[in-house]
């Protein structure tokens, strides 16, 4: 269970303050896939990154499992939008997988289990290759792989497939919907796609623009396992999204089209 | 591609020989400041022959080897220190930045009164000249690791010390070793300037004896004998480079 309750981040720019979160509210149910999603700038990474422990809000509090988070918390892994750049250049794959283990376990087990998550996300035969000798949605896979070799309980996710083709897209949202089944645990997702979140999620949250708060807090009631062409013909689908593409377009300051 | 490359290179410095020799060979130039590079060819062969290179080449190359050794041993634990404290590198900076600029040879004099005339010298100067560029690279290599990679440790939960030497060291490392090739170059380069300044032994002082002797030839052999270690280091340099950094390379390319 994630909660957070008065939780806002005001940053200092050039000197003057600069509200750019909350205060915001929000309980996270155990093992329920929540997105977030918001307008560019409307502070949705911020809050994730609290919630992650790579920065503290200014006020508020945020708790996992009723222990605040002071530091990274434990059980919890945070996967950067940025996931080039997350993955170390110079280790192969294998060596980028298995890196969270390595003083967790013997040698010999990590690399067993990170050759185990490397087939899992559809990466076998790609072992030996360095991040920069795949593609983009490889890569992703990669990060994805990296985060679940430590079998987190709660995974936060910041705008993970934002920079990748929207084919690979489609693959890499079932891919995690696949793991999420095959072993549920609390996510916490980041979009600015609206049918991004309505398609991964149980409940979808909408951020208002700069500072951001929650306009609205949206139960998907659409049955699973999901599938691209069958879920989004649902009518209800078609419902979710006209409520949400309303309600972002009439909320002030808020845009779709950029990123956070 | 490369091929071509490497040819047309080939061509240019035969051209440029052959220009050379011919204004050597009218005396377009006077012979005493510029012989023919065949006569210096066959003068360099000769004394290699002759064995009259062994002394002077082994004396450069202990100098440059103990100061660069030096350099290194001090140039990059400083350097991380630096990088990795940002306390220690905000009361420091001023120093620094007023420092980084400075040329290096300059330290020459200095030392020279602490130390005299001795291999101390040569190796102090060195170690002082080229370790200052060790330093900054190292520095500089460990504050200007991507951020994202830093918080990817974060998130991992990493212990400080796992943190260093597995993310922030081999993301420094190329920067690193840019500051490792800098610092060759320089080393060898104050190894010469320190045997022509203060005469004692090595490739420097024998081009020095040349000059004095108003032995042209003698001077420009000394002058291809250094470039020769010179090319012969680096490119040592590289292969270990380019072992180390397998991964870079790529990297770098995509």
């Amino acid at each position: 269970m994630i909660e957070l309750s008065g939780v806002s981040k005001e940053y200092a720019r050039a000197g003057v303050p600069t509200q750019a979160l909350g205060p915001v509210d929000l309980s996270v149910r155990s093992q329920q896939f929540v997105s977030i999603v918001g307008p560019s700038g409307c502070g949705k990474s911020t809050l994730l990154r609290c919630v992650a422990g790579l920065m503290s809000p200014t006020e508020g509090m945020i708790t996992i499992d009723a222990r605040p988070v002071l530091g990274v918390p434990d059980r919890t892994i945070y996967v950067f939008q940025e996931y080039s750049r997350s993955l170390f250049p110079w280790l192969r794959l294998v060596g980028n997988v298995e890196f969270p283990l390595l003083g967790t376990m013997p040698r010999q087990a990590a690399r067993m289990k990170a050759l185990r998550y490397i087939s899992l996300v559809g990466l076998g035969g790609f072992e030996t290759h360095y991040p920069w000798e795949l593609s983009g949605g490889m890569q992703q896979r990669a990060a994805i792989a990296r985060a679940l070799v430590k079998e987190p309980d709660f995974l936060l996710m910041d705008e993970p497939f934002g920079s990748v083709d929207a084919q690979t897209r489609t693959q890499l949202e079932d891919l995690l919907l696949e793991l999420w089944s095959a072993r549920p645990r609390t996510v916490l997702f980041v979009t600015h796609d609206i049918e991004e979140a309505i398609y991964l999620s149980d409940r979808v949250l909408i951020m208002s623009g700069r500072p951001g708060r929650f306009v609205d807090d949206v139960t998907i009631d659409l049955q699973r396992p999901r599938r691209h062409i069958d879920t989004k013909e649902d009518p209800r689908f078609a419902e979710y999204r006209r409520h949400l593409f309303s309600l972002i377009l009439d909320t002030p300051g808020t845009r779709t089209d950029a990123r956070c | 591609m490369r091929a071509v490359n490497r040819r047309s290179g080939v061509v240019f410095l035969c051209a440029l020989l052959a220009v050379w020799e011919f204004a050597a060979r009218l005396a377009l130039v006077s012979p005493q400041a510029l012989p023919a590079p065949s006569t210096i060819g066959s003068k360099v062969f000769h004394e290699i022959l002759a064995g009259n290179f062994n002394e002077p080449a082994l004396t450069t190359l202990r100098q440059f080897g103990v100061g660069y050794a030096i350099a290194i041993g001090a140039g990059i634990p400083l350097g991380f220190a630096l990088g990795r404290w940002a306390g220690l590198h905000a009361a420091l900076e001023p120093l620094i930045e007023f420092l980084r600029p400075m040329p290096v040879a300059g330290v020459l004099p200095i030392v020279l009164f602490f130390l005299g005339y001795r291999d101390a010298t040569a190796y102090a100067v060195i170690g002082l000249g080229a370790g200052w560029i060790v330093l900054l690279h190292a520095m500089d290599g460990v504050r200007s690791v991507d951020p994202v990679l830093i918080e990817t440790g974060r998130v991992f939960r990493v212990t400080a010390v796992r943190m260093f030497c597995r993310i922030v060291l081999p993301a420094a490392t190329p920067q690193i070793f840019t500051g490792l090739r800098v610092a060759l170059g320089i080393s060898l380069t104050l190894a010469v300037v320190v045997e022509m300044i203060a005469g004692f032994g090595g490739l420097g002082t024998y081009m020095n004896i040349a000059q004095g002797a108003a032995q042209a030839v003698d001077a420009y052999a000394g002058l291809v004998m250094i470039g020769l270690l010179g090319y012969l280091l680096i490119r040592l340099f590289q292969a270990v480079e380019h072992w180390l950094m397998r991964w870079h390379v790529g990297f770098t390319r995509q």
